[in-house]
């Protein structure tokens, strides 16, 4: 995957926005990764990988858990006004366990 | 029931296949299907404002993968601005409209990424949960959409996802 150079966008900018979403969306939240990329027509994005807990990742809660996480990355980071697409994947805690993918840990 | 929705039942299907251990096969072709539902739905919709009903599947083929993303990215991001304008807008059925349309180009933007991936990325660890947030979000976008089907915000939208009129 392409990387974005890092010196057009400000990582410190994102680093704290994540960790305050972080902070607001515990304990449903557990983490919050994420990388600097292209999607798949080019354009600079940020892909973030939100680790939930097995509570938060009930069937039924799924939507709009994963809306309001969404809402408030987008909120706290403000990845548009940098310039970049947002994209979020999820999985949950007990999923990751299993998977032990560095990415996510 | 029309194509989207059996597009939208059978992803359901293959989320759900392997009880305990899904494989990345029935995941990457959930992703792959949850993002053609939406993207067979939209297009239905569009056609079916063409009279011959003859020509519709060939008016369909003319609709492009890239084309959409840009349009849904501009349709959001309008909707975005409507939402979080400063004073905030009144609550009612117009914000509600404005809600639905953001949830339907919004799902379609993210759907076609997470598509992308699951289809060609042969690196990328697929979970079911990941999997099931995805479809659940193209069943509230499939909600949404037939909530404001008939407004004209919507059917411009449809037309938008054709391209921009000058070509871009």
């Amino acid at each position: 995957m392409p990387t974005v150079p890092s010196a057009s966008v400000s990582q410190t900018q994102i680093a704290s926005g994540v960790k305050r979403a972080e902070t607001v969306l515990a304990p449903d939240v557990v983490r919050i990764r994420y990388s600097l990329g292209s999607d798949w027509t080019g354009d600079h994005s940020i892909f973030f990988r939100i680790v939930l807990s097995d509570d938060a990742s009930r069937k039924a809660q799924l939507s709009e858990t994963a809306q309001r996480v969404a809402l408030t990355i987008l909120n706290e980071v403000d990845a548009d006004q940098l310039g970049l697409h947002s994209y979020f994947n999820f999985r949950s805690l007990s999923e990751q366990a299993e998977l032990k993918e560095p990415a996510w840990a | 029931m029309p194509y989207a929705d059996d597009l939208l039942e059978q992803t359901r299907h293959l989320a759900n296949r392997e009880r305990k251990h899904p494989r990345q096969a029935s995941l990457r072709r959930a992703v792959s299907t949850a993002y053609y539902a939406l993207f067979h739905l939209l297009i239905s919709e569009a056609t079916l404002n063409w009279k011959r009903v003859d020509q519709r599947p060939l008016l369909a083929r003319f609709f492009e993968h890239g084309k959409m993303k840009a349009a849904s990215d501009k349709q959001r991001g309008e909707c975005s601005r409507f939402i979080n304008a400063a004073p905030p807008p009144a609550l009612g059925p117009e914000l509600d409209r404005v809600r639905h349309l953001h949830r339907v180009a919004d799902t379609f933007f993210q759907a076609q990424q997470q598509r992308h991936t699951a289809d060609y990325d042969d690196a990328t660890q697929w979970t079911r949960t990941e999997v099931l947030t995805l479809i659940s979000q193209v069943d509230s976008a499939f909600v949404s959409w037939r909530a404001i089907r008939d407004e004209p915000a919507a059917q411009a939208y449809l037309i938008s996802l054709l391209g921009n009129p000058k070509g871009g």
